[in-house]
């Protein structure tokens, strides 16, 4: 188009290549951009092939870390209210207040539903299907898989779990619950073809969906009884360019490949005492996976961080700092923190 | 110094570039003022400006007000370049100061055109890739539309909606917060 030639009752926007429609819109605020992705089909069309909205939502400030303790119900909310809009992380805009089960990219999974702290926004993800390999002797983990920088639909995925049995001779030894299965305890575990229950918000409906293994199991599912307590509730996921990288049994993680349906497992990192009762936090970094291990004792405590790398085809867990703790819990203002006097406060949610 | 000042002034006769608009009207600008043009100084890296530049994507109204910027902005750089070896840095900044409120005072007021004028000076910056000058011109479109509903969006810049009821339905449910 020859410029110059423009009228001034013509749709002046149309001449604009998309290149520079786009230079236009990615200077609008974020609710002035989402208003104007309404306008007509180009601007929705250059909003989205440019990706601008979904840059804006994602979060560049951080309102609040969720912490999740072994004995506590819920999770705690460590709020910094000052920096932006007040997040609450108390979910009691759900009406059931459940606890929460997973979250990624700003958005919060509950048992029976997905909701944004920030927007109070919720929706119901229908009932859940039982485990694949049968209830009782195996239970599901939610996970959830959002990343608006690629799509605005989100999913949940029920990653399979070995249940804990308790051993004969404990106080809650029942026969019925916890007698174990030969002919199961036998099984390779994670299995070599993995199905699991994946819910899309797109479709609105469960569905399965199976993972071919790429190398080795951890072994078989008595094996991995006897290496890890199946009582650990804290099992981390990361979501990552279309993987989903989850703590599983015994301090190995699992990476998913969701765009080409494999999963591979991965040790946990080389001379990392991994205990069996806390395990370690997964976590994402620098746009890496990396995972990170307190070890506490009478004199130190070390907080040790492995980043996941790819060398040679294989994944590996590299070190990346190490650093003794003890000093820095010593100080009497670490006490302190838990009085709410400071920027960050610690919300009082479990009690 | 007499033959330097003279080696000089070839050099920069040497360094002025012919632009020729659609309807063939013939600019000479220098070098300087012509390289705040992405395309153009790609063109004088691979030595494709003898016998002038035709730029058949710009008319002589709008080549003319493009040029008038460039300029602006060429000698505000090259008067930064110069002053930060002679002035000390108190007297640096002053003068600092005293460029950009002079260039934000030429912005606003060369931004002072009409709405068709705006659109052309969008398309001639992002044709000639100047950087600068297609930011200007984009933040004075997006600031006519920030805040404004859809509805006045289409009617400022005569759009036809031509999203089906029901895409419409999903853009306001997907992000229903900016509708609130």
């Amino acid at each position: 188009m020859e410029s110059g030639s423009v009228q001034e009752d013509e749709d002046l926007t149309r001449l604009l290549p998309g290149d520079a429609l786009a230079g236009i819109l990615r200077r609008l605020p974020h609710r002035s951009l989402a208003v104007s992705r309404c306008v007509c089909k180009a601007w929705r069309d250059v909003t989205d092939y440019h990706r601008l909205l979904l840059l804006h939502l994602l979060p560049r400030s951080v309102g609040g870390i969720f912490i999740r303790y072994n004995c506590h119900f819920r999770w705690e909310f460590f709020a910094r209210p000052t920096t932006g809009p007040a997040i609450s992380g108390e979910v009691d805009y759900d009406p059931h207040r459940s606890p929460v089960e997973d979250h990624c990219n700003g958005l919060l999974l509950l048992p029976d539903c997905v909701v944004n702290p920030s927007t109070q926004w919720r929706s119901p993800v229908p009932p859940r299907p039982p485990p694949q390999m049968g209830t009782g002797y195996f239970h599901n983990d939610g996970y959830l898989v959002f990343d608006p920088s690629v799509l605005l639909d989100y999913e949940v995925i029920l990653i399979p779990r070995i249940s804990h049995k308790n051993e004969p001779g404990h106080h809650l030894y029942s026969r019925c619950w916890d007698e174990l299965d030969p002919a199961i305890e036998k099984l390779e575990w994670p299995p070599s073809l993995w199905k699991v229950a994946v819910f899309s918000s797109r479709t609105g409906q469960w569905e399965e969906r199976s993972f071919l293994r790429e190398g080795d199991a951890i072994g078989t599912i008595a094996d991995t009884r006897s290496q890890s307590s199946l009582q650990l509730e804290n099992r981390y996921g990361v979501h990552l360019r279309g993987e989903l990288v989850v703590h599983c049994e015994a301090g190995f993680v699992m990476r998913i490949s969701l765009s080409n349906n494999t999963y591979q497992v991965i040790k946990p990192p080389e001379g990392a005492k991994v205990s069996r009762s806390k395990g370690f936090y997964l976590g994402e970094s620098g746009n890496a996976v990396c995972c990170a291990l307190l070890d506490r004792s009478r004199h130190a405590c070390w907080l040790r961080i492995w980043f996941l790398k790819e060398t040679h085809g294989r994944m590996e867990w590299a070190l990346k700092h190490q650093t003794n703790l003890k000093h820095v819990l010593a100080r009497p203002d670490h006490r302190r923190s838990y009085l709410n006097d400071g920027p960050w406060i610690l919300q009082n949610i479990n009690y | 110094m007499a033959s330097a000042g003279s080696g000089d002034e070839k050099a920069a006769a040497a360094a002025m570039i012919t632009l020729i608009s659609s309807d063939n009207e013939k600019f000479e600008v220098t070098e300087a003022t012509a390289t705040l043009s992405q395309t153009i100084r790609h063109m004088i890296e691979d030595g494709c400006t003898d016998g002038g530049v035709p730029l058949p994507n710009v008319t002589s109204k709008i080549l003319a007000r493009v040029i008038e910027y460039c300029k602006k902005h060429a000698t505000a750089a090259a008067g930064e370049e110069g002053s930060s070896s002679s002035f000390s840095d108190a007297a640096f900044l002053e003068v600092d100061r005293a460029f950009l409120e002079e260039l934000e005072e030429f912005d606003d007021a060369f931004l002072e055109v009409d709405r068709a004028t705006l659109f052309d000076l969008i398309l001639a910056a992002n044709y000639l890739d100047i950087k600068g000058l297609l930011n200007l011109t984009c933040q004075k479109v997006a600031d006519s539309v920030k805040g404004k509903t859809p509805e006045q969006i289409r009617e400022m810049y005569n759009i036809v909606n031509d999203l089906t009821p029901e895409e419409e339905a999903e853009i306001r449910r997907e992000t229903q917060w900016a509708f609130e």
